[in-house]
């Protein structure tokens, strides 16, 4: 079980991380909202364009901004993204603020500084700013909050923060970790706005001591944030030069055979399921043994990741061949299990460079589940049977809106049936307390063994294969040595064993982490891979 | 530079439809207060305004010292002007010291000189500086407020003074305090001033010419003495009835 000490022991690092986004994104839509408010208060046109354009922005889904800003940035994945959507996120309410304060003065006053002789510069100076300065910093506050609870968000495009264990937390049914999660972004975004609401007060009663205090602790916070950050990345950094040799040459080096990726520094990544987690601590033991240091960016958007991988900025993970097809190759029609894999391998080096080391061994397909009793009484067994029924089916919204899912509608003429979209997490229980009648369930879910759940046939062969396949990015899969490494874990697992694995994750508690040493401590042992006792866990 | 002289000026609000004032010619003269008198809206504060540039006339123009305002620097001229606004309009968001010490520190007085200036003028109209220097505007009543204003105005020792109603909120007794204050101020340093009220016994005492504004023009022009001898019209005459009366009331209980 992921005890309340583990996850304390992360929490200097994602919390760092989470408050230096947050700043670093408020300090820079603050300039850039002063910036804007400044010309927007000489010229109407501006003022009107800069609060469409913030508006705009406001609209834009936060998820969606997010993923937009990784191919904006030439597929950069982390950190800038994240500061990116938020920098662009906060303008709008400090904005709207700065604006509305600065124009509501008392047209008395403006008229009484213009009198004394004031410019018009010193009167939004002296006058128009220090009036409006309360509803501007309510502005700030009101940022401060929503920039906060977003930066949980950045955990999609790559970057650290408290998202981390809210989203973890979520798709592995650890409440613990995800209220966790919850309750330190909720106190940093209380802590700040309170901070906020202290130095205003200090500020507007001239306690130039206390906002002087207060400013002080911000900047603490911040430089203390700035090192917990970076300490692991000093650390690495320190180990790096132990490294004797670069690591192309590393592997012709047989003083050291057995650690031919020493000294290298690579980044993988998974989407936010219990699967994809295994997959990247699987990833991350393999290359760890052989040396390299290994930077894990959890939960991140499906394209995103992709492509992440695509511009090098993710060196390799594992991704499923039918979804490269139906989602990046666009390709309506399936096809047999093989040749998805060699179209999906052939087509991802020419267009994009990437090398598919290969299948690791398992598919893991979409797959209509039921109740076996209520199948039986409803007298379904295949998909086919589903036409033109009133029944309800649940999936994970993804699911629904993906090229497959229209084509299976299509194929089967299933019109009738009403789709209910929830998280992954929710649909067994959706469907064992006969609240829907069918889920789309994956293949190698942990619970459908659990449930004792029946697949249903695909006779059309509607739903593509998907074959865990392990991607290289173009840049990484020039190291002959990052291969080599690779393919150790190809065709080595299989439905038994990741089964095994995701179930000890999502019915037995387990960490993803801890579940890949389980499947790679199988994988190692040089006699096939026994399989696992039913209960799972260790 | 301190005589003023508006020659046919005119202004109107709403693009020339109506106007507010029309053809006033008007000239004050150097050292002397002139006291604009009219019932409210008659065009007393925009005329004011027009003095220190902060409206554009749509007819006419406006000199002082010579210099047509139009072709001077705004903010320059202004500071060089002491303006009472109407209903003193205090910046709430700056002290008692700060209020005064605005146009001085416009100008760039060197802080201790400023301070001095404002403590003096603090007495000037009788706020003890060490109880008020210190104080917000929201903590001043509003004849308090009223004094802050005239002493902000009088602040960076003008050579000209808009005053807008500067005597309206106070009590009797202060009023008349301030009044004589300013008058002997005004004469120490032969002060040019423009100064506007509604209330005809304020302008007879202490006008040298009184300029009476009655539907956009000027209706009458001169002395106290000449108005309250030979008023140019029946309105004018109403005007003065009050302050008759008074007089006639007042003289009545001192004899009995
Ligand atoms: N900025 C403005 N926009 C439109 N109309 C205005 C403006 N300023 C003044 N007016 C109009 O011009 C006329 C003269 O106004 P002004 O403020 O000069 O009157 P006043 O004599 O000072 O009155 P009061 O004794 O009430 O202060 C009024 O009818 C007023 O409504
Ligand atoms: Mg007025």
């Amino acid at each position: 079980m992921s005890s309340l000490a583990e996850n304390l022991r992360d929490l200097p690092e994602l919390l760092s991380w989470h408050l230096l986004l947050s700043l670093c994104a408020l300090t820079t839509a603050a300039t850039l909202t002063l910036i804007l408010a400044i010309a927007a208060d000489r010229s109407e046109k501006i003022k009107r364009i800069a609060l469409d354009l913030a508006g705009t922005v406001q609209t834009i889904p936060s998820l969606a901004l997010l993923a937009m800003m990784v191919p904006l940035l030439g597929g950069a994945i982390g950190f800038a993204p994240a500061y990116a959507a938020l920098t662009l996120y906060g303008v709008l309410p400090m904005l709207q603020n700065t604006i509305t304060g600065l124009d509501s003065i008392d047209g008395s006053l403006i008229e009484a500084a213009r009198g004394l002789g004031m410019s018009e510069r010193q009167i939004l100076r002296r006058v128009r700013f220090p009036l409006a300065f309360p509803v501007i910093i309510a502005g700030l506050r009101t940022a401060t909050i929503w920039v906060v609870g977003l930066t949980t968000l950045a955990t999609a495009v790559g970057a650290s923060g408290l998202g981390t264990y809210i989203f973890t937390g979520l798709q592995t049914r650890n409440n613990g970790m995800m209220l966790f999660g919850c309750f330190f972004a909720a106190a940093l975004a209380i802590v700040l706005d309170q901070a906020l609401g202290l130095l205003e007060r200090a500020l507007r009663n001239r306690h130039r001591g206390a906002a002087r205090a207060i400013a002080f602790w911000f900047g603490a916070a911040a430089l203390l944030a700035v090192f917990t950050a970076w300490e692991p990345t000093f650390e690495s950094e320190r180990e790096g030069p132990a490294a004797s040799l670069p690591p192309a040459d590393e592997s012709a080096n047989p003083a050291a055979p057995r650690r031919p990726l020493q000294g290298l520094a690579l980044t993988t990544g998974s989407k936010p399921f219990i699967e994809s987690y295994i997959q990247a601590e699987l990833l991350a033991l393999e290359l760890e043994n052989a040396g390299a240091s290994v930077d894990n960016r959890p939960n991140m958007g499906s394209t995103i990741l992709f492509d992440a991988l695509r511009s090098n900025a993710v060196d390799c993970y594992v991704d499923y061949s039918g979804t490269i097809w139906a989602t990046i190759m666009k390709r309506e029609e399936p096809a047999s299990r093989i040749v998805t894999l060699l179209e999906v391998a052939g087509y991802l080096l020419r267009e994009h460079g990437i090398v598919t080391v290969g299948p690791l061994g398992y598919q893991n397909d979409y797959s209509f589940a039921m109740r076996r009793g209520h199948a039986a009484r409803l007298g379904i067994r295949s998909i086919a049977d589903l036409t033109d029924r009133n029944l309800k089916i649940a999936g994970d919204p993804e699911v629904f809106g993906r090229p497959e899912w229209r084509r299976v509608r299509e194929a089967y003429d299933l019109e009738s049936l009403s789709t209910v979209g929830m998280q992954k997490i929710y649909m067994f229980d959706a469907v064992m307390n006969d609240q829907v009648d069918a889920i789309v369930a994956y293949s190698t879910d942990g619970r459908i063994t659990l449930y004792d759940l029946l697949l249903l046939d695909d006779p059309k062969q509607v739903f593509p294969p998907y074959d865990a396949i392990l991607l290289v990015s173009p840049q990484a899969a020039e190291n002959a040595a990052l291969i080599d490494v690779l393919a150790n874990l190809v065709n080595r697992v299989d439905e038994t064993l990741i089964r095994d694995a995701n179930r000890a994750v999502d019915v037995d508690g387990e960490t993803p982490e801890a579940a890949a040493a389980f499947l790679w401590g199988q994988l190692r042992s040089p006699i096939a891979p026994p399989i696992a006792s039913p209960d799972g866990g260790e | 530079m301190s005589e003023v002289a508006i020659t046919g000026f005119a202004k109107s609000f709403d693009g020339g439809e109506s106007f507010a004032l029309e053809g006033i010619d008007l000239v004050v003269n150097d050292g002397e207060i002139l006291v604009l008198l009219g019932s409210s809206g008659s065009g007393k504060t925009t005329l004011l305004r027009a003095i220190n540039g902060l409206i554009q006339p749509d007819a006419g123009r406006v000199t002082v010292g010579g210099d047509d305002i139009a072709t001077l620097d705004a903010t320059a001229l202004r500071r060089t002007i002491g303006y009472v606004i109407q209903g003193a309009a205090l910046f709430p968001h700056m002290t008692v010291a700060e209020n005064v010490g605005i146009v001085p520190n416009l100008r760039e007085w060197p802080p201790e000189r400023t301070a001095a200036r404002v403590d003096e003028l603090l007495q000037l109209v009788q706020l003890e500086p060490d109880d008020y220097r210190d104080r917000m505007p929201a903590e001043l009543s509003g004849g308090q407020a009223q004094r802050v204003g005239v002493a902000r105005a009088l602040a960076a020792e003008p050579c000209m003074m808009l005053m807008d109603e500067p005597f309206g909120a106070l009590d009797p007794v202060t009023r008349v305090q301030l009044q004589d204050e300013f008058k002997n101020l005004q004469r120490s340093l032969s002060l040019t001033t423009v100064l506007v009220t509604h209330d005809m016994t304020e302008a007879l005492l202490l006008a040298d010419r009184i300029a009476i504004l009655a539907s956009g023009d000027v209706a009458q022009i001169g002395t106290p003495a000449e108005i309250l001898n030979r008023p140019a019209s029946a309105y004018i005459e109403e005007l003065l009835t009050t302050p008759r009366r008074q007089a006639a009331e007042l003289k009545g209980l001192f004899t009995s």
